[in-house]
């Protein structure tokens, strides 16, 4: 068995406190990159980041994404919607196919 | 480009056989790609589509929340939020697309989730946690598509690149040098030819 991690600013995540899920609220990007190379090392299997969080850390995400075992999504804020997780999936599939295929329009 | 090899007979078979293998794994290696990128485009809809479905009802959790946290104060809400009961967990196993193992989770919540006193905490809490509860099977799936889609791309880019060696690199070089090497001992032959003819003559003169 293996064990689910959130991290991101304290309001936005605090509600997933009582489904048991391991919570690291942060607000530093230092903090984020820290925690996030820390969590790929034990048995998480599933890290989701906050949206505001994973702005600042996007390289690290892609790279531990690539190369740990850890699977690290990113979910939408409390408050605004960046559409960060479209964004790398469109970068995946410009990656592997040469084209993107969604043309979805709100992502810019 | 030609190879670096001697013009002989050894070469020559080492060659050919060098060839035929090239062949064959530029067929497969072809083959694998055209499958990986069947599955990945699959895969990349399915999670287009559902992380739409994430984000707007993600969202509403959070509404949810935000709702039953403004009826209760805020050391009440810190106290009920204090000793989680239940153990969220996720079951990995692991699927082999076209050789690329992805990843699939199970959501395991044991436990109650509902661990706090019923009166002095607002009833819209248990609102917010069911909704919460309801939602993490979607966002594992969402997170066991990322990881999918991230694994299949770089298997796709790298499978591209091999292709492409074979087909414009190493294919192309190898047919190059046998025909060299073809020419290179008809020559040699032709040579022997006229010398032992040369040598008849001069013989018999």
């Amino acid at each position: 068995m293996y064990k689910i991690a959130l991290i991101g600013n304290r309001e936005t995540i605090i509600g997933f406190k009582l489904l048991g899920i391991s919570l690291f609220p942060i607000t530093k990007k230092d903090e984020a990159v820290e925690i996030l190379n820390k969590l790929v090392k034990e048995e998480y299997a599933v890290i989701f980041v906050t949206e505001d969080i994973a702005s600042q850390i996007f390289e690290e995400i892609e790279r531990l994404q690539k190369t740990s075992f850890a699977s690290i999504t990113i979910i939408p804020n409390k408050l605004e919607k960046k559409y960060l997780g479209l964004k790398i999936l469109r970068r995946n599939i410009e990656k592997a196919i040469g084209t993107d295929i969604l043309f979805r329009k709100e992502v810019e | 480009m030609l190879l670096k090899v001697n013009p002989n007979r050894m070469e020559l078979l080492r060659l050919k056989k060098r060839l035929f293998v090239a062949k064959r794994g530029y067929k497969l290696l072809k083959d694998k790609r055209d499958a990986l990128i069947q599955v990945f485009v699959r895969l990349a809809k399915e999670s287009d589509t559902l992380r739409k479905e994430l984000e707007e009802n993600l969202l509403k959790c959070y509404a949810f929340f935000s709702n039953a946290s403004s009826l209760m104060s805020k050391l009440t809400l810190e106290e009920t939020l204090m000793f989680p009961k239940a153990k969220s967990e996720t079951e990995v196993s692991f699927k082999n697309i076209m050789s690329v193992n992805v990843p699939q989770y199970k959501f395991k919540c044991e436990g109650k989730y509902y661990s706090y006193g019923l009166v002095d905490t607002a009833a819209e809490l248990d609102g917010a946690l069911k909704k919460f509860y309801d939602i993490l099977p979607l966002m594992l799936k969402v997170a066991e598509l990322d990881k999918a889609i991230t694994l299949l791309a770089n298997e796709i880019e790298k499978t591209r690149r091999r292709v492409n060696a074979l087909e414009y690199v190493i294919i192309p070089d190898i047919e190059e040098t046998i025909t060299f090497i073809t020419m290179k001992l008809d020559e040699v032959a032709r040579s022997t030819n006229s010398a032992i003819m040369r040598i008849k003559d001069i013989i018999r003169a």
